[in-house]
């Protein structure tokens, strides 16, 4: 029982979330099926006093019998004109609702997602909560909001019914509205447990789904059918799906027992009103006209559970998706209050001050004891292995993370007092993965760009993409506007390697004091990686930069080369200096140069 | 979704049931009169009560049927659709519009079809019945200006119906640039990138302009529909007012009974209600075609005939395998991918070379130039625009591909299947599912020589407890290829998300495995092309270099030019 009230709570709250954004329409959403269910009390009134009319009546001349029938008629007409236009208004504001109310919530999780602090972002249980969010704001909400104006509109159609059948009898009434609710209550428990048992709520369903996506992926076809193993899966997603589908079809082969027995307690109502209205034939309180809707109205309000029942189980089931996304929406984003100390000078060192860093929720620190200051016009190398902190380092030093113990300080203050919006603008960086953004090659190269003139400078654009290596993308038929990504018809799919050099290019368009790079050129292959590495250090002179590479290769001409190992920094010097030392960083380099030997051609040197 | 279709023998009872209805009414009417006959309105009623009775487990039996239906149609449909994407060459399977009528075959309900026109048939003779009645009962002209008019608006819908199908496809590119930007703007790995340049506000921007466009088209279509149907649905329910209207008029001249005109006005409005509807499901018929076509243009697609055919096989007999390593031999290999026509690049051009059976081949150059375009060529997954690629074996010279040669390959975009350990591994030889032994030996090969879980376990997150690293996916992807002893193995470039020492003890495990082997590995780390046989150097589509190691230093080309630049950096 608290479950359903859970719920029901849940959709409550998310519907209040959209009231606040939109509540004229909202209104208007709920008020179209109310008068729509409603609608059925002028109807059903006005056909019993045409039959008694008719009846009355009869034999006598046309005028007389139109003038006592024109009030019916004339409500008749207009209650079926209303009918007609509540149903055609309702399917607007259906459409209407469910698009802003999903882009509103689509909105606000966008919101989250960029005004979190990025650790929090990146860890794995905010970001479950998020996907989830994600998930419900999507096709659930959508059926959500149908399902409530459904609900409301059979709620009215039912009360309309009771209405009209306590004409005959207050006693039928109240027949009807236990009887409706009774069955309404089996239907709703028996749809839940259908419903429970659809595809993505059980494991063997979303497997199957998730099998039957992968087959149709290229490179999922291209590996199986390499392997010939297609058979083999194809089995696997059959014998589930199968599965599934017959645990679902028992459930409803249940339900179609059942209905028969529905069927039959509505019959059992429909006579014994029809006695009830007999018994009061004798004291001529109720005409055909009445017995003739009230027949009606019972056969009619069959349909009735049934169609809530499908309403109100959808509602069920989805007010955990409700919840998920209502919780998220509704939790508070942190305001930074702190960060108040706006940032515009050019950045002179950055100075770690015993730093430690922990991801929200996690057990032990990722980097401990960080002390180092780097300066301006150094280069500088972060080499060790994976999962030794190196990425961890570069968002620390970025501002991106906020230190959990110690401090960092920016040319003397402390990161935690200054704005990050302005701060980010002395900075520059390119990453590993970088995103395949569908916008013009203009727009994706000067997003960043701290100079209002550059964006309108295509000549300063194009030098700087001949210099990463993407003249012949800049010079394709659509030049600066060619769109990127083949989301669009007429956009281009870069490789990985391209997408790299634009990312590149973007940072070196922005004039800054620092850049990052993060394994710049895990996707570019050794010629380009060469160009790239010139253009890296072209870009770097004056600044701090500071690269991750597992190639030491790059390292090997740094300024400075930091070896993380164990969340700590470990070796510190530059290149002649860790050579002679012949600890960590000697071993790996020569183990790197070995490949390149001239003479050693042998597996077993490996 | 169910709906309580009439079942034939129902329709039937109708005219039985309004029968009743008028005798019961008639009756009623009587009831204080001294020729009240109540004894027959008992009677008439206890009929009814029966009548409708059976009725109620008629329709339940046949919700029955209806599920056993709708489990046949679904199951019957997906399995169609799946096979067809399988057998599909995959050239075919990588084109977005081939992907999109694939999803809109995915639309098409065999079930619901079926159910529709029998639902559809059932009501339409309820409508002549119920007409017949009406003209019977001497209101003919009622009944024809009904027919009329639901006849008229069927075709309306039909047309509105199509046409709403087909806006709902062109919105798709506002709507597919809108979902791709808000996947970017939550998803966590572009955070770091979008906070440091600030991209958010132009992304959050664009993302509304395209989410605002495609919610006015579909708003803009549906109004557009509504506006339409309008006139028809209005003047349809005022039909029925009017035929109410001579009902009651024409009641000055015949004396009719109660009963009369109860049934009159139930047949009325039991026929306005069973047109509009009727008409509806025209409609969604009309809906169903368009799906019914797409189904049909997706499905005969034209098939990859050669590897097809082994997976036809492979569900009946297992097919013999021949083993043995195989030689390669191509002449003339062009191939282009289908892009637009202004960029006309060919993926690769002219390529000759024979390669004997066993020997390692190592293709190197940079990206782009069709090191891998040329791999899924010698591995038959593509067929060549022109020139031919053929397999040199035992038994004579087969082309690529031939499902009776087995094949092994490490991708760079290898899969992380959300299965089974076991599953992961035995993908490369699904016969050894169940052996453990063959299982952890590949894995053995691949370097995973120890492992804190079982091979029943799931791994991955979608439906496992954890997660495996970086490497160590590579390394059961590896497991994979291992699995068979003699098959043509490839290796292309899966290693670039490891760090070196990592990546040395890949090729190693490859090369270890590879003994006996005709084996190709892709690179661009020349220190490791260096340990192959056979050297094969692409440039831009090109063939531009062959030989060992040794030859292609001293040829002072291409090669050796690479090879300096990225010895360089060490030496």
């Amino acid at each position: 029982m608290t479950m359903y009230i859970q719920r029901a709570a849940s959709i409550i709250r998310l519907l209040k979330l959209i009231v606040k954004q939109n509540p004229r329409l909202t209104i208007l959403w709920m008020l179209i099926p109310l008068l729509s269910g409603f609608v059925i009390v002028p109807l059903a009134a006005a056909e019993r006093h045409l039959i008694d009319t008719a009846i009355n009546y009869a034999g006598s001349g046309r005028a007389r019998i139109l003038q006592a029938a024109w009030p019916s008629l004339v409500t008749l007409a207009a209650a079926s004109a209303g009918a007609v236009f509540l149903g055609m208004m309702k399917r607007l504001t259906d459409t209407y609702m469910a698009n802003r109310a999903s882009r509103q919530l689509m909105m606000e999780i966008q919101s989250h997602a960029i005004h979190v602090p990025l650790e929090q972002l990146e860890s794995p249980d905010y970001y479950d909560r998020l996907s989830r969010a994600q998930a419900a704001a999507g096709q659930a909400l959508t059926s959500i909001l149908f399902s409530t104006a459904e609900t409301i509109r059979l709620t009215c159609a039912l009360a309309g019914m009771i209405v009209v059948a306590a004409s005959g009898h207050w006693a039928i009434a109240a027949m009807l509205f236990t009887v409706s609710a009774i069955v309404l209550i089996q239907r709703v428990r028996l749809e839940i447990t259908v419903k429970q048992a659809a595809r993505a709520l059980t494991t063997d369903g979303r497997m199957a789904d998730y099998l039957k996506q992968s087959l149709a992926e290229p490179s999922v076809l291209k590996e199986l059918k390499v392997f010939q193993a297609l058979s083999y899966m194809i089995e696997q997603w059959f014998g589930r799906v199968r599965t599934y589908e017959i645990t679902r079809n028992n459930y409803r082969r249940r339900e179609g027992r059942m209905a028969a027995w529905f069927g039959l307690s509505f019959l059992l109502l429909l006579f014994a009103s029809l006695a009830i209205i007999i018994g009061q034939l004798d004291q001529r309180t109720v005409t055909v006209g009445t017995a003739a809707i009230v027949f009606q109205t019972i056969l009619q309000a069959q349909g009735v559970p049934l169609q809530m029942s499908w309403s109100l189980s959808r509602l069920y089931i989805q007010g955990a998706q409700a919840s998920d996304l209502a919780d998220f929406v509704n939790g508070s984003i942190p305001l930074h209050a702190h960060q108040q100390l706006a940032w515009n000078e050019a950045i002179h060192t950055i100075q770690f001050d015993n730093v430690g860093f922990r991801y929200p929720g996690a057990h032990s620190d990722v980097l401990r004891g960080l002390n180092m200051t780097l300066r301006a016009g150094q280069t500088v190398a972060l080499v060790g292995d994976n999962g030794a902190g190196k990425s961890t380092f570069v968002k620390l030093m970025l501002g991106l993370f906020e230190p959990t113990e110690g401090r960092i300080l920016i040319n003397g203050h402390d990161i935690r007092h200054l704005n990050r919006q302005s701060l980010y603008t002395q900075l520059s960086a390119v990453f590993q993965d970088c995103g395949h953004y569908p916008l013009t090659m203009r727009e994706y190269v000067t997003a960043g760009s701290s100079s209002a003139a550059a964006s309108s400078d295509d000549r300063e654009i194009q030098r700087v993409l001949q210099l990463c290596g993407l003249h012949s993308l800049a010079e394709g038929s659509h030049g600066l506007d060619q769109k990127l990504t083949n989301v669009w018809a007429d956009g281009r799919e870069l490789s990985g390697g391209q997408w790299q050099r634009l990312a590149i290019s973007r940072a070196a368009l922005r004039s800054s004091s620092v850049i990052a790079l993060d394994e710049p050129t895990s996707a570019v292959d050794p010629s380009g990686e060469l160009e790239l590495y010139n253009m890296c250090k072209a870009l770097s002179t004056g600044k701090l930069a500071v690269f991750v590479s597992h190639r030491l290769g790059w390292a090997r001409y740094a300024d400075r080369i930091l070896v993380l190992h164990d969340g700590n920094v470990v070796e510190d010097g530059s290149h002649e200096q860790l050579m002679a030392l012949n600890d960590r960083y000697a071993s790996s380099f020569r183990s790197q140069a070995s490949w390149y030997e001239p003479e050693q051609l042998n597996t077993a040197a490996l | 979704m169910q709906k309580a279709s009439l079942d034939t023998v129902t329709m039937l009872m109708l005219p039985l049931r309004l029968y009743l209805i008028k005798l019961v009414m008639d009756r009623i009417q009587q009831w204080g009169q001294p020729t009240s006959d109540r004894e027959s309105l008992f009677l008439a009623c206890a009929g009814l009560a029966l009548l409708m009775t059976a009725a109620a487990f008629i329709g339940s039996s046949s919700l029955l049927k209806h599920t056993r239906i709708y489990e046949i149609g679904t199951l019957l449909k997906e399995r169609l659709i799946v096979e067809k994407t399988a057998s599909l060459p995959l050239r075919a399977v990588e084109t977005p519009s081939v992907q999109d009528v694939r999803r809109r075959a995915l639309l098409y309900a065999p079930d619901a079809v079926c159910l529709e026109g029998m639902s559809l048939l059932i009501q339409s003779m309820q409508a002549i019945l119920l007409t017949g009645l009406i003209c019977w009962m001497g209101y003919w002209p009622l009944a024809v200006g009904l027919l009329l008019l639901g006849c008229g608006q069927s075709w309306l819908y039909a047309a509105i119906g199509s046409r709403l199908e087909r806006t709902q496809t062109k919105q798709a590119t506002s709507l597919r640039l809108a979902d791709h930007l808000h996947q970017l703007l939550i998803a966590e790995v572009p955070a770091k990138e979008i906070r440091i340049f600030g991209l958010h506000s132009l992304l959050q921007q664009r993302w509304l302009d395209y989410s605002r466009d495609a919610g006015k088209q579909n708003e803009q279509a549906v109004a557009r529909s509504e506006r339409q149907k309008l006139l028809p649905e209005l003047s349809f329910s005022l039909i029925s007012g009017i035929a109410i209207l001579l009902i009651i008029l024409s009641s000055s001249t015949n004396i009719s009974t109660a009963g009369d005109y109860v049934v009159l006005f139930q047949c009325v409005t039991l026929l306005a209600g069973a047109i509009p509807s009727v008409v509806k499901q025209v409609g969604s018929l009309s809906q169903m075609a368009v799906h019914c076509e797409n189904f049909k243009a997706y499905i005969q697609h034209p098939d990859d005939r050669t590897t097809y055919n082994h997976n036809q096989q492979q569900r009946g007999n297992i097919p013999e395998q021949a083993s043995g390593p195989i030689g390669l031999r191509t002449e003339q290999l062009t191939f282009r991918y289908n892009v637009s026509p202004t960029d006309r690049l060919a993926a690769l051009d002219d390529i000759s070379f024979e390669m004997e059976r066993g020997t390692k081949i190592a293709i190197v150059g940079e990206n782009g130039s069709g090191k891998s375009t040329l791999v899924k060529l010698l591995l038959g997954l593509y067929r060549p625009d022109a020139g031919e690629v053929h397999w040199l074996t035992k038994e004579g010279n087969v082309q690529a591909g031939h499902p009776t040669y087995r094949t092994a390959a490490v991708f760079q975009d290898f899969n992380r299947y959300q299965m089974r350990l076991r599953d992961n591994v035995a993908i490369g030889d699904v016969m050894k599912v169940t052996d453990d032994a063959a299982i952890t030996e590949a894995l053995a090969k691949a370097g995973l020589r120890e492992w804190h879980t079982s091979l029943d376990d799931t791994i991955g997150t979608a439906f496992g407890r954890f997660d495996l690293s970086g490497g160590q996916w590579q390394k059961v992807a590896a497991a994979r290829a291992y699995m068979r002893g003699d098959c043509f193995l490839v290796f292309d470039e899966p290693t670039s998300a490891l760090d070196p020492q990592a990546e040395r003890e890949a090729f190693a495990d490859f090369l270890r495995a590879a003994e006996g082997q005709t084996a190709i590995l892709v690179t661009h780390r020349l220190g490791a092309a260096k340990l192959a046989d056979t050297i094969l150097v692409l440039k831009d589509g090109r063939l531009v270099e062959q030989g060992t190691h040794a030859q292609l230093m001293t040829a002072h080309g291409e090669y050796e030019r690479l090879y300096r630049l990225q010895a360089a950096w060490y030496v």
